[in-house]
């Protein structure tokens, strides 16, 4: 609709209105029918919705309020059950490392005390062979040295025989070529 | 145009008047849609027209009444459709509803009133709020009023709410309790009388200004918003655009006042049963 088109005095009185029959209003002023009309139609308002939308909707709230606080304690203890049951794992496991190397510690030390005990047994055995060897030799040793001056004296005097044409008292001579051998330098003898 | 004025005996600026007076103020006509401008619904004014105690009352449905029907009538097709969605998991529409309670239970009346009063008055705080707020909210659709721009309707929702604080203070401290509270503790014996006479009046100009308040709050964006249409008729089509681009804005301005009002009188309200319920002040 365009405005040119429409007399301006006609849409003011439209919008005016009639002032048609009935008792005015006036702005200022309480109307009593008005006034019980409000008390009656809010009273019932508030009796009907009090039923019908307000309670209901409270009572579902506090219902998911409950659900919401009983989930939120669940979820707590469950955190707090497996709170527990990690730290008894942790606590497990970390005993069985500690079994595990008190083990290792122990197999540790008996084979190291085992080894040293081998070695020490077998040092042993190789110092006894070795004295006992060293033992025979000189035995033998001393028996060749015995052997080579019992030999030498016989052969000196068998010798000096010879050169001499006449046998020696074997008992007599003896002594004095032992005597001899005696004062030789570096005397295999042990003895002085 | 002047001729015109003339033509009804009076100047365009007194029709003006005339205009913003007429809708803002109660009627006995709704004017819906019809072939022609000047024929509106016609109210019968002598439905329900009775004397009582030497009072003249009339109980005919007028306009700001039938807009009140409306009102509840919205509200009760709201409550069927929310009442057959409450769910543990709310949703859609309903859900919107509930935010409102719970906006009007944990905001406005548990902070007021402590958590036990908030659960026996919210009934009656849920449906101040709604109640006003779609009166507020049915005077700025096209062919609605605003029944809280009408003095009587916020008198009948001040008193509504008189009557429930003095039942709260009551049911607190007992009938004889709550006289007796009329005089503060520590008031010397000689200071009672005028203390008594100050309370009544704080009692009373509570809802008072319960009244007041919405009242003028409803009208005063109205009355802006129609002096701004009547400006055109004053100052001539050249004044559209401003008028257009103030009345859109006063318009916005206007939603927003409709749920401030409704928020404030029922903070008020709850505020004024929590002074009594919440113990000693």
């Amino acid at each position: 609709m365009v405005l040119t088109h429409v007399d301006p005095q006609v849409l003011l009185t439209a919008l005016a209105g009639s002032s048609g029959e009935g008792e005015a209003f006036s702005l200022m002023q309480v109307h009593p029918g008005t006034l019980i009309w409000t008390l009656i139609i809010f009273g019932l308002l508030m009796a009907i919705m009090g039923k019908l939308v307000w309670k209901p909707i409270l009572k579902m709230v506090h219902e998911r309020e409950g659900k919401i606080r009983e989930a939120l304690e669940k979820a707590d203890q469950a955190k707090a059950g497996a709170e527990e049951a990690i730290a008894g794992q942790r606590a497990l496991a970390d005993k069985q490392r500690q079994e595990a190397a008190n083990f290792l510690t122990k197999a540790k030390d008996e084979a190291q005390r085992a080894g040293e005990e081998i070695m020490e047994k077998s040092r042993r055995e190789a110092t006894e062979l070795t004295e006992r060897a060293r033992r025979q030799i000189e035995e033998e040793k001393n028996r060749a040295i015995e052997e080579i001056r019992s030999q030498a004296v016989d052969l000196a005097i068998t010798a000096a025989s010879h050169l001499l044409g006449k046998t020696l008292d074997s008992e007599s001579h003896r002594a004095i070529v032992q005597d001899y051998i005696d004062q030789l330098p570096g005397n295999l003898n042990s003895h002085p | 145009m002047v001729e015109n004025a003339a033509h009804a005996g009076k100047s365009v600026g007194e029709q003006v008047k005339d205009m913003i007076l007429h809708h803002i103020t109660n009627g006995w006509e709704w004017e819906l849609p019809s072939s022609e401008w000047a024929s509106p619904v016609h109210l019968n004014p002598n439905l329900f027209h009775f004397q009582l105690f030497g009072l003249d009352i009339n109980m005919s449905v007028s306009r700001h009444v039938l807009m009140m029907f409306i009102a509840a009538g919205l509200l009760l097709i709201m409550g069927i459709l929310v009442r057959r969605k409450i769910a543990l998991i709310p949703k859609g529409f309903s859900s919107a509803v509930e935010a409102f309670v719970l906006f009007i239970r944990d905001e406005i009346a548990i902070p007021t009133m402590g958590k036990h009063a908030a659960e026996q008055y919210i009934s009656y705080l849920c449906t101040t709020f709604f109640f006003i707020l779609v009166c507020n909210l049915m005077g700025l659709i096209p062919y609605g009023s605003t029944a809280t721009g009408n003095i009587s309707v916020t008198a009948g929702l001040a008193i509504m709410a008189f009557l429930v604080i003095q039942f709260a203070g009551m049911r607190k401290m007992g009938v004889l309790g709550y006289f007796g509270h009329l005089v503060p503790h520590g008031v010397p014996a000689w200071l009672a009388p005028v203390m008594v006479v100050v309370e009544l009046m704080g009692i009373l100009a509570k809802p008072f200004a319960l009244c007041v308040r919405l009242f003028a709050n409803m009208v005063a964006g109205h009355v802006v918003l129609l002096s701004l249409i009547g400006l055109i008729f004053v100052m001539g089509a050249a004044i559209i655009p401003v008028t257009l681009g103030f009345g859109i804005f006063m318009y916005v301005l206007e939603i927003f006042v409709g749920f401030l009002q409704a928020y404030i009188f029922t903070m008020l309200t709850s505020l004024f049963i929590g002074l009594l319920v919440a113990g000693e002040h």
